[in-house]
């Protein structure tokens, strides 16, 4: 940073060959200059607009040997007004450059605001499917659960009406599931207490209906011999020792139910002995609709 | 930052008057070009619009026109007279080009200020 003298000293050569110098005013388009140059070169514009800096520096320098050649003539206001217009121009170069940067910085900051936004909003949808994605995991393991439930129930059903195909005829009608039981091995003829053979079957069908939770209905049928009140009444009461002995065994009161049909409700034809052996029975029904 | 110095044609000599040769140039026509764009570029860019900024231009114009003058006399002093000329729309131009950059860094400046308080 070069400091300029105000006073330059212009030297004279007189005709008689002595020199004479003389001490010089600057024009003011000089001082003028000399001042922007020292103004620009202490700002910004050394870092920020060099070149300009350096341009407005070597036109100064001209006008300073321009002002040592001739002090007091035209060029030396020109070159000085020049040297100074560049100065100013230095500097205002370098503003510029400033200001850009700094535009660039805040659409740095801008791009990355935007970029944190939509890091954001993309974390936000993340998370959401992940949510979605664990709502229907869940619905899924639900839908497997009631699935293996059904599965497991529709075993355990197909696990008793086994079992009980292996004491009794089981069918299926529009009651629900039918277990018949023979009169001949419950009852002795006539009688509605329950023979002591018939214990042990009874026995069977209460275990296999342990784990069943649907309605009983235990129903007393006869053949068509005899009056219909006497039928009505000795097919209520086997029904009704039925039940007894069935809850005695452990099934809960209130899911059995017993009803005589006396001979209403014959599976047979009655006018053949075989044909009223089948119809002398107990059918122990299992209503699908379950108790609760 | 001396400028080459082009003989062009020469302009018409006092011979006739008995004035001695005379020696000067006419002005290259790329340093009146230049002038003239540097000046044009300053109209384009708004300067007209920005108070200092016209100022300058004003200068410009004005020492342009008496450029032309000094140069169809053939005054020798037209060729830094265009220098100025340019020298100051150069600067008009300038003022012009910081006024928006200022504004455009100060307007997301701004901006970024808002969004943050969002």
């Amino acid at each position: 940073m070069r400091t300029f003298d105000l006073s330059a000293l212009g030297c004279v050569l007189l005709v008689s060959g002595a020199a004479a110098c003389a001490h010089h005013e600057p024009p003011k388009e000089l001082t003028a200059a000399r001042d922007a140059y020292q103004r620009a070169s202490t700002g910004m514009a050394s870092t920020k607009a060099p070149v300009e800096l350096h341009e407005a520096k070597q036109s100064l320098e001209r006008a300073e040997r321009e002002f040592k050649n001739d002090p007091e003539g035209q060029t030396v206001r020109d070159y000085a007004y020049i040297a100074q217009r560049e100065a100013l121009l230095a500097t205002v170069r370098g503003n510029i450059q400033v200001a850009k940067e700094a535009k660039t910085i805040a659409q740095q900051s801008r791009q990355q605001q935007t970029q944190e936004q939509l890091a954001q909003t993309r974390e936000q949808l993340e998370r959401s499917q992940q949510s979605a994605q664990s709502v229907a995991a869940q619905l899924e393991a639900e839908r497997r659960a009631r699935e293996e439930a059904e599965r497991l129930a529709n075993e355990r059903q197909k696990e008793m009406e086994d079992a009980l195909a292996k004491v009794a005829e089981v069918k299926k009608d529009e009651r629900g599931t039918v277990i018949s039981l023979p009169g001949g091995v419950l009852f002795a003829s006539g009688k509605s207490a329950l023979l002591p053979g018939a214990k042990s079957r009874l026995d069977r069908v209460a275990k296999a209906l342990m784990t069943n939770n649907q309605a009983i209905s235990i129903e007393g049928h006869t053949d068509s011999t005899g009056s219909a009140e006497l039928n009505q009444r000795l097919s209520e009461q086997r029904a009704e020792n039925v039940r007894e002995y069935l809850i005695s065994q452990g099934l809960p009161a209130d899911r059995v139910k017993s009803v005589g049909y006396g001979a209403s409700r014959p599976v047979a034809d009655n006018s053949t002995p075989a044909g009223r052996a089948q119809n002398r029975r107990v059918e122990v029904v299992l209503s699908d609709q379950p108790t609760t | 930052m001396e400028t080459k110095r082009f003989v062009g044609g020469l302009s018409a000599c006092w011979v006739a008057l008995g004035v001695a040769a005379c020696a000067h140039t006419e002005v290259p026509p790329e340093t009146v070009a230049r002038s003239e764009a540097a000046a044009r570029a300053a109209q384009e860019a708004g300067a007209s619009e920005i108070p200092t900024a016209a100022l300058f231009l004003k200068l410009a114009r004005e020492q342009m026109d008496e450029a032309k003058r000094l140069s169809k006399k053939g005054d020798d002093r037209a060729r830094i007279v265009y220098a100025r000329a340019k020298a100051d729309a150069e600067m008009a131009l300038a003022l012009a080009q910081e006024k928006s950059a200022v504004q455009e860094a100060q307007a997301l400046r701004d901006e970024g200020a808002r969004n943050e308080n969002l």
